[in-house]
C-alpha cells in the first residue's frame, strides 16, 4: 500500500511561497500539485489517489477555512494541513475543529512540515482503504435479500439463531440457512466479523 | 456860470465886436464910369475884369464911384442897325450923366464907339482894354484911347504842354467861328509857327459843337489839345467861351491847355494863363490916373503880362502830371480845397475857443467829479470802517490821553450792557472795572512810559474769561500822547484750547512711558522722534541688537545698519520692512527675531505701524515673546513627539500584518534552500533548478527587506521634510503594510486612484501615518460587516486644480451622530484599547500642511474619510 502513489496539493495565493513549497516537497519525493487560488482547487476533478492538501488560511476569494468547509459539505475527506503567516489562537482552534490534521505557522521547520504531510498521507491513505472496504461491503450488501438483511442485523444484535427464529416466525434452521449465506456474501468469519460490518454499515436492530 | 468862463466869454465878445468892420463914411467927388463890353453880361473873363477894375478904382478912396456897365451882346446880335440904334439909345440913356470915362472892352466895343457914339461921349476920356494887342489890330486905329494889353502867352503855354508831355505828338487847335475866335487863332497860328518841328498842329476851327464834341473825343493818345475860344460855333450857336471848353472837355480824351485864367474850372489841365482879374486891376490903375487928369493918350503903357502858370489839382492828377515836373512859382487850384484851407485861421480861432472853452469845462466837470467821488469815497471808508469796528469781538475803546472814553465799538456796548450815553466821557476804568484809578494789572500805565504798545494777557474774574488787553498810544506829531487805543479780545477758548493739548500731550507721554512693549516713533526719513522708557532699559539690558539706546534726532535706520550683533540678513529685513511702511507699500510690518542676549537667546517680535499724523512717521515696537516662543517650540516638540508615539503605535497595531508580511519571503526562502539542499544531494542534480531557486531566495529577501525599511521609516523620529510625493505610490504603498490585516479581516481593498495627478510636496511618512490610519480605522469599522460585504474604498482625485483629494470609503458601521462632532478630538475613541490619537494626529498633520480632513457617513452604510491636500505647499508644518 505504501507504493501507491499519493499527491500533495498545495494551495497558496503567494507565488513565491507556493513555488518553494513545490519545490520543497518535489525534492522530498513527493508529486505535488499546486493551485492559487482554493477555487481552483475546487474545480478540479478529484481522483482516489490518497494524498493531503496544504493550504493557506488567508487568500482572496475563498479563504483556506472556507475551503476546508466547502470540503466538508462535498464530503470529501481530505487531510487539510494549514499553513499561514498568522497564527491567531481563534483560527487554528477553529480549524482543527473543523478536521485539519494541522496548523502550522510560517515560517514552519521542514521537518515539521513533512512529518504532518506523511503523517497525512498515510492516514488518507488508511481513510482510502477504509473506505474502499466499506464500498466493497456496501456492494456486498446489496446482495443480501432482504429476509437475509433482516437475519444480519439480528444477529449482528447477538440475537441467538433460535431468538431470531422465533423473532421472524420461522425455524431455527432456517435462520442458520441465512446466517450462513449472509456471512458467505458479506466475507465475514466470525461473529465478530459480522458485528464490525454491522457497525459499519450502520445497521442496527430493533432493540428487544 | 463860474469866474473862468465868464471872462472868456467877454473876451471872445471883445474880440468879436473888432471883426466887425467901419461905417463906409461919405462926402468924396463923384466919378462916374462906363464900360462897354461887347459880349454877354455874365461872361466870366468879363467879370473877373470888372471886379479887378471895380477893386482897383475903390481902393484909392479919392473917389465915390458909379459904374454903369453896358454888355453890348454883339456876338448874338451882329445887326448894323442895331449897332446904331444901341448906340442912339445909349445916348439918350446917359443924357443927363456926365460920364467921366469910358472903358471900351475889346476891339468891337472901341469900334462901335467910333462908329456910332454919340457926341456926348465924344470928349469923354476912353480907356481900351483888350487881352492882347494883337487882337487889337492896327495900333494906329486906336485915336484917342488909352490902350491898355495884357499879354496872351500862347507860346508859353504850348512850350509847357510840351514839356509836361514829352511824348506829344499832335496838337489840336480849337477855335470858333465867331470874328474873336478867327483873330485869336491867327495869333495863335504866329505863335506856332516856331513849334512846327516839335509837334504837328491841326486845327479844329469852326466847327459845329456837335462835330467838335465827337472829334475830341476820337483824339489820339499822343495829342493835346490846345484851346483858343469858341464864342460861334459852326453852326452858328453863340456860346460863352467858358461853357463851350466845358463841354468840349467833358469829351476829350487828352489834356487840354489854354492861355485864360477863367478856363481853369472849364476842365483844362491849365496854361500859362492870363488874369482878367489882373487886367482889371490894370485898368483900374490907368482909369485913376486919366481921373486924376492925365492925357490918355500920353500915357505910354506898356503891355504888362499877367500870365502865370496855373494848373487845375484835379486835372494833373488825371493825366498823371507830377507838381515836380510843374514850372517852379506854378498854382496849382481846386487842391481838395477843405473848408480848413480857405477859412484856415477863422477855423483856427473859432475851434482854439472851442478847445479851451471845452477843456475849461471839463476841467471844471472833473473837478467836481473828483470832489464827488472822494466825498463818496471817504464817506465809503467810513462806513467800512464803522462796520469793521462794529463787527468785530474784540472790544476796542478810544481813549483821550486821560482815558476817558471817546468811541467805542458795538462789541463794547453790548459786553458793558450799558447805553451810550452811560459809557462816553467817562473814565474806562470807571466803566469796565467801576474803580477810580486803572486796575494794577492794565497795561496802561506802561503804555504811557514807553509810549508804545503794551498788552498783557489778564484773567477777570467778573466775568470768568481769559482776556488779552492790549493799549497802543495815539502820538502827535510832537510824539505826545494825545489819546489811546484799548483793545480787549476774550481768548478763554484759545487758552483752554492750549491747556486742554497740554493735558493730552502729557497724557500721552505718560501713556508711552507706561507702556511694557518698547516702542520708538521715528519721522518720515527714520529719524527717532520719541522713544519710551521701556526702550531705554530694554537697550541698557542690551537684550537685542536692534533696540539700541536712541536719542530723538537720531536716524533708527542708520542704528540698524550698523548693528554688529545682529545676526546677518536681519538689519536688512528690518530696514526693508521699514522702508515699506515708510513707503507706504504695506500696512503694517511684523518680524520675529532671534538673537542672543547676555541673558541667553531671546525671542522678539517687532511690529512697525504707520504713525497716523499729517507729518507722516511710523512706530516700532518690540516685545519680547521668548516665552511664548519657548512654549510655542515645546509645543510643536511634543506634537511631533506625539506624532511619532502616534506613528509607533498605529505600528504596533500592524505588528501582525507586518510580521506576516515578513513570514512569507521567510518561508519561501527556507523551503528553496531546503529544496535546493535536496536537489543538490540527489545523483544528477538539475543545476538549473538550483539556480533558479537561488534566484527567488533573493528575491524574497529582499522582499522582506523592503517591509523592514518601511517599517523602519515608519518608526523612525524624523523631521517632518517636505519632498515631492506621488500620492498613488504613497497609497499603494501603505495599502502593502496593510494587506495583511485586511485579508486577515477578510476585507477587501479596491483602489479607484486618478490618473496623472500631479506631485505633492509634503511629508512623505506622515503622508502615509495619515493613509494607514484612516484605512485601519475602515478596517476597524467593518468587523461586525459580514465578510463578504466588507469592502473598503480608496479613491484619489484632483479637486478643482488646486489640490488633491484623497477619501477612504468603507461598508461599516458608519458614524454615530454624537461621535461626528467628536471625531477628531484627542483622546476620543471607541476602541477598548485605543489610544484615540489617531484622528487627531491626523488632523494636525493635514492642517500643517494647509488641507483639510472631515469624516461623513455613507448613504449606503459606512463611513468615508477624507482629507485635501493642496498642490502649493502650505505653512511650515
Amino acid at each position: 500500500m505504501k507504493d501507491e502513489k499519493s499527491v500533495v496539493y498545495v494551495v497558496d495565493d503567494d507565488p513565491s511561497v507556493l513555488r518553494s513549497v513545490e519545490r520543497f516537497l518535489r525534492s522530498a519525493g513527493y508529486e505535488v500539485r499546486t493551485f492559487t487560488s482554493a477555487l481552483d482547487f475546487l474545480n478540479f476533478p478529484h481522483q482516489d489517489t490518497p494524498g493531503c492538501l496544504v493550504l493557506d488560511v488567508k487568500m482572496p476569494d475563498l479563504g483556506g477555512l472556507e475551503l476546508q468547509e466547502h470540503l466538508a459539505d462535498r464530503e470529501i475527506a481530505f487531510p487539510v494541513i494549514f499553513i499561514t503567516g498568522y497564527g491567531t489562537i481563534p483560527m487554528s482552534v477553529r480549524a482543527m475543529k473543523a478536521g485539519a490534521v494541522d496548523f502550522l505557522q510560517k515560517p514552519f521547520l521542514e521537518r515539521d512540515l513533512l512529518d504532518v504531510i506523511s503523517g497525512a498521507i498515510a492516514r488518507d491513505r488508511q481513510l482510502k482503504r477504509e473506505q474502499r472496504d466499506l464500498r466493497k461491503l456496501r456492494d456486498r450488501l446489496k446482495t443480501l435479500t432482504p429476509r437475509e438483511h433482516e437475519v444480519f442485523g439480528l444477529v449482528a444484535s447477538g440475537m441467538l439463531n433460535k431468538q431470531i427464529a422465533f423473532e421472524l416466525g420461522t425455524s431455527e434452521k432456517t435462520i442458520k440457512v441465512h446466517r450462513a449465506r449472509v456471512m458467505e456474501k458479506l466475507g465475514a468469519e466470525s461473529l465478530a466479523d459480522l458485528v464490525r460490518y454491522a457497525e459499519k454499515l450502520g445497521i442496527r436492530s430493533k432493540e428487544v | 456860470m463860474c469866474r473862468k468862463t465868464r471872462s472868456l466869454t467877454l473876451l471872445l465878445a471883445v474880440l468879436l465886436l473888432f471883426a466887425i468892420p467901419d461905417d463906409p463914411s461919405a462926402s468924396l467927388p463923384r466919378k462916374r464910369i462906363l464900360i462897354l463890353f461887347p459880349y454877354e453880361s455874365n461872361t466870366p473873363g468879363f467879370v473877373k475884369f470888372d471886379e479887378g477894375f471895380g477893386y482897383m478904382l475903390r481902393s484909392s478912396e479919392e473917389y465915390e464911384f458909379e459904374f454903369y456897365v453896358e454888355a453890348m451882346d454883339l456876338t448874338r446880335f451882329p445887326d448894323e442897325r442895331y449897332h446904331q440904334r444901341l448906340m442912339e439909345f445909349l445916348h439918350e440913356k446917359y443924357a443927363g450923366i456926365s460920364i467921366d470915362l469910358i472903358v471900351a472892352i475889346q476891339l468891337p466895343s472901341f469900334d462901335l464907339l467910333l462908329k456910332h457914339g454919340p457926341e456926348s461921349f465924344h470928349n469923354v476920356p476912353v480907356i481900351l482894354y483888350s487881352q492882347d494887342r494883337r487882337l487889337l489890330g492896327d495900333p494906329k486905329s486906336i485915336p484917342g484911347a488909352a490902350v491898355v494889353t495884357g499879354q496872351l502867352d500862347i507860346k508859353g503855354t504850348l512850350d509847357l504842354a510840351i514839356r509836361l508831355h514829352p511824348g506829344v505828338d499832335k496838337v489840336f487847335v480849337i477855335s470858333g467861328a465867331s470874328r474873336f475866335d478867327r483873330l485869336l487863332e491867327g495869333i495863335a497860328r504866329e505863335e506856332f509857327r516856331s513849334f512846327e518841328n516839335q509837334v504837328r498842329f491841326q486845327y479844329l476851327s469852326g466847327l459845329p459843337m456837335r462835330e467838335l464834341t465827337r472829334y475830341v473825343s476820337l483824339l489820339p493818345e499822343d495829342s493835346v489839345v490846345f484851346y483858343l475860344s469858341v464864342l460861334r460855333d459852326g453852326n452858328g450857336k453863340a456860346f460863352k467861351s467858358p461853357e463851350a471848353l466845358t463841354l468840349i472837355s467833358k469829351h476829350a480824351s487828352v489834356p487840354i491847355y489854354s492861355v485864360s485864367e477863367t478856363y481853369i474850372d472849364s476842365g483844362i489841365v491849365g496854361g500859362r494863363l492870363i488874369s482878367h482879374l489882373a487886367h482889371g486891376a490894370m485898368a483900374g490903375r490907368v482909369a485913376l490916373r486919366i481921373l486924376a487928369g492925365e492925357e490918355p493918350t500920353d500915357l505910354g503903357l506898356p503891355e504888362e503880362s499877367t500870365s502865370r502858370y496855373i494848373f487845375h489839382a484835379r486835372e494833373l492828377k488825371r493825366w498823371g502830371i507830377l507838381e515836380k515836373n510843374l514850372p517852379p512859382g506854378s498854382d496849382v487850384r481846386y487842391r481838395d480845397y477843405s473848408v480848413w484851407e480857405t477859412h484856415r485861421w477863422q477855423i483856427v480861432w473859432v475851434v482854439s475857443i472851442l478847445i479851451i472853452q471845452t477843456l475849461l469845462i471839463s476841467a471844471l466837470v472833473t473837478s467836481l467829479r473828483r470832489q464827488r467821488r472822494t466825498e463818496r469815497a471817504l464817506k465809503k471808508s467810513a462806513d467800512e470802517w464803522q462796520t469793521t469796528f462794529d463787527s468785530t469781538k474784540d472790544r476796542i475803546m478810544l481813549l483821550d490821553r486821560d482815558f476817558q472814553i471817546l468811541r467805542v465799538n458795538a462789541a463794547v456796548a453790548s459786553s458793558l450792557a450799558l447805553p451810550l450815553d452811560q459809557i462816553l466821557g467817562r473814565h474806562c476804568y470807571s466803566v469796565v472795572h467801576g474803580t477810580n484809578t486803572p486796575p494794577g494789572n492794565c497795561p496802561c500805565a506802561r503804555t504811557v512810559e514807553i509810549k508804545g504798545h503794551e498788552e498783557a494777557i489778564i484773567y477777570e474774574g467778573k466775568w470768568n474769561a481769559w482776556l488779552f488787553v492790549s493799549i497802543d498810544p495815539i502820538l502827535n506829531d510832537g510824539k505826545e500822547i494825545t489819546g489811546f487805543v484799548h483793545t480787549v479780545k476774550d481768548v478763554t477758548d484759545q487758552k483752554r484750547a492750549a491747556e486742554a493739548i497740554e493735558a493730552s500731550e502729557a497724557f500721552n507721554r505718560a501713556v508711552l512711558a507706561s507702556l511694557k512693549n518698547q516702542v520708538a516713533i521715528l519721522d518720515r526719513e527714520g529719524t527717532v522722534l520719541a522713544v519710551n522708557e521701556s526702550w531705554r532699559q530694554s537697550a541698557e539690558q542690551e537684550l537685542s541688537p536692534l533696540l539700541a539706546g536712541l536719542s530723538p534726532g537720531e536716524s533708527y535706520l542708520e542704528v540698524c545698519r550698523q548693528s554688529v550683533h545682529a545676526p546677518a540678513g536681519l538689519a536688512d529685513q528690518v530696514l526693508d520692512g521699514i522702508h515699506s511702511v515708510l513707503d507706504g507699500n504695506r500696512e503694517t510690518f511684523s518680524f520675529e527675531y532671534s538673537c542672543d542676549s547676555p541673558s541667553g537667546p531671546r525671542w522678539f517680535l517687532m511690529k512697525v505701524m504707520p504713525f497716523k499724523t499729517p507729518e507722516g512717521g511710523v512706530v516700532i515696537s518690540h516685545t519680547d515673546i521668548s516665552e511664548r516662543k519657548s512654549a510655542e517650540l515645546e509645543a510643536q516638540l511634543r506634537r511631533e513627539e506625539l506624532t511619532h508615539v502616534t506613528r509607533i503605535v498605529t505600528i504596533g497595531e500592524l505588528a501582525t500584518s507586518l510580521a506576516h508580511e515578513i513570514n512569507q519571503p521567510m518561508t519561501a526562502i527556507l523551503c528553496n534552500a531546503e529544496a535546493a539542499q535536496r536537489f543538490l544531494s540527489r545523483a544528477a542534480p538539475d543545476l538549473d533548478e538550483v539556480r533558479r531557486i537561488l534566484d527567488d531566495i533573493i528575491h524574497d529577501d529582499r522582499r522582506a527587506g523592503e517591509v523592514i525599511r518601511r517599517i523602519r521609516t515608519l518608526v523612525k523620529k524624523e523631521i517632518p521634510r517636505r519632498e515631492a510625493v506621488v500620492i498613488n505610490d504613497a497609497v499603494r504603498e501603505t495599502i502593502t503594510l496593510v494587506r495583511s490585516a485586511c485579508f486577515l479581516e477578510g476585507l477587501s481593498i479596491v483602489e479607484e486612484l486618478g490618473s496623472e495627478l500631479p506631485t505633492l510636496q509634503c511629508d512623505h511618512v506622515q503622508l502615509q501615518q495619515v493613509i494607514l490610519n484612516l484605512l485601519l480605522n475602515s478596517t476597524a469599522a467593518m468587523r461586525e460587516t459580514p465578510p463578504a460585504l466588507r469592502r473598503v474604498v480608496i479613491r484619489t482625485a484632483l479637486q478643482d486644480r488646486r489640490s488633491i483629494l484623497v477619501s477612504v470609503r468603507d461598508s461599516g458601521t458608519g458614524i454615530d451622530k454624537d461621535a461626528m462632532d467628536r471625531l477628531f478630538e484627542p483622546f476620543y475613541t471607541t476602541k477598548a484599547d485605543g489610544l484615540g490619537m489617531g484622528l487627531s494626529i491626523s488632523r494636525s498633520i493635514i492642517k500643517a500642511h494647509g488641507g483639510t480632513i472631515w469624516a461623513e457617513n455613507n448613504e449606503g452604510g459606512g463611513a468615508t474619510f477624507s482629507f485635501t491636500l493642496p498642490l502649493d505647499s502650505g505653512e511650515q508644518p
